[in-house]
């Protein structure tokens, strides 16, 4: 239905708002228009609202270094490129299932126990390390010469001989401040234990 | 004769990147400005921009050569601008800020007045309704037809111009008040 909304009841809105704009060919609208002061009113808010609105126009920003041109020119070259703006619903639970798997191995790499020797050929080797420091024949002391029915008691007297031969004699007195055999009896020590408990 | 823009994107699908550049540029102020008045913001304004752009590159080849490359394109543009409202929930449109002058002027007084005039028009257009928004951008800054348009918001043409109509009413309205609070 017609509208007359600018007071003028033979040439409706619609017909005169095509007309402002140049889209009406209507040689009947165009004759009434010059001696219609409502309608020829209409127009001319129409112009001065156009004015206004062409006022405030504003230029367009070059972009860079991601201009329009040079982007498409990119996914011109690499149609993969860009797409992930347009897939976000994609991107999210990727970026989600990334943060998981960091954070599962950050828990597990936090929670795995320190390496110790837990089993005798490790203590074994550590023994014999120091034994060849020391120049003396620890392993016969220790009766870790490979058998394996040593009980866990006699591993942790022998080692606490060795750690009381090692405060007494004084000769690594130096070597235990600074903190070097300190560490391995403790260590040997926690390893005992746990061997005991597996035993 | 100038080339069409459907011409230069036929071209453009053949491989000729110049034929973008050189859409790009006959299309890069209207649009901008459609987007920008639509959105009210700079930034979001310049990212709907290029993600038009991307789209036309992305979707070139359902581009329908029979359609007018203008409609298809601000049809783009438009659907980002809805996206984008909806996204912000009910949130009006800002009025946008105008952007600032790049050289200083010789009459400071009257650049202040006339930055005050623009700052007053950005916001009784951003008070318009969205979809009488939308129609008057089009038109106004797009260039396109009320029928284009009509084809584009896939309404018709008597509503198209019901809400141009109103539109222009209001404005008028917001700016008469305005210029008699100054009065």
């Amino acid at each position: 239905m017609k509208k007359h909304g600018h007071g003028c009841e033979r040439v409706s809105t619609e017909e005169l708002l095509l007309f402002a704009y140049g889209e009406s060919d209507d040689a009947a609208v165009a004759e009434h228009v010059r001696s219609c002061p409502a309608c020829r009113a209409y127009l001319g808010m129409t112009a001065e609202l156009r004015e206004a609105a062409q006022s405030i126009r504003v230029a367009a920003p070059e972009f860079s270094p991601a201009r329009p041109e040079k982007r498409a020119g990119t996914i011109a070259a690499d149609p993969a490129a860009g797409r992930w703006r347009t897939r976000p619903a994609l991107l999210v639970p990727l970026l989600a299932a990334a943060a998981v798997v960091l954070a599962v191995g950050l828990w597990l790499v936090r929670s795995s126990p320190d390496p110790a020797p837990l089993h005798l050929a490790g203590i074994q080797d550590r023994l014999s390390d120091q034994e060849d420091w020391e120049g003396r024949d620890f392993e016969s002391r220790l009766g870790l010469n490979g058998s394996w029915s040593e009980s866990a008691d006699e591993l942790e007297l022998a080692l606490l001989d060795l750690e009381d031969r090692m405060g007494i004699g004084g000769l690594y007195d130096e070597d235990l401040r600074l903190g070097f055999f300190d560490s391995d009896l403790e260590s040997l020590l926690e390893a005992a234990e746990e061997l005991e408990s597996d035993f | 004769m100038a080339i069409s823009d459907e011409e230069l994107f036929v071209s453009y699908r053949r491989g000729d990147e110049g034929a973008l550049a050189e859409l790009l540029s006959r299309h890069r102020g209207p649009l901008f400005n459609v987007i920008y008045r639509m959105t009210g913001d700079w930034h979001e304004a310049e990212d709907i921009f290029q993600e038009t752009f991307v789209r036309v590159f992305n979707h070139r080849a359902k581009f329908d050569s029979g359609l007018k490359f203008s409609s298809w394109l601000y049809s783009i543009a438009t659907n980002l601008c809805r996206d984008l409202h909806r996204k912000r929930a009910r949130s009006p449109v800002v009025a946008a800020a105008e952007p600032p002058e790049l050289a200083g002027g010789l009459n400071p007084e009257r650049e202040l007045m006339e930055s005050e005039i623009k700052s007053a028009i950005g916001a009784a257009l951003a008070t318009l309704p969205e979809e009488q928004r939308e129609v008057f951008l089009l038109r106004e800054y797009g260039g396109l037809s009320f029928k284009e348009i009509a084809k584009l918001t896939r309404t018709n043409l008597n509503t198209v111009l019901g809400r141009m109509h109103l539109a222009m009413k209001k404005l008028k309205s917001e700016l008469t008040a305005l210029a008699e609070d100054e009065g």
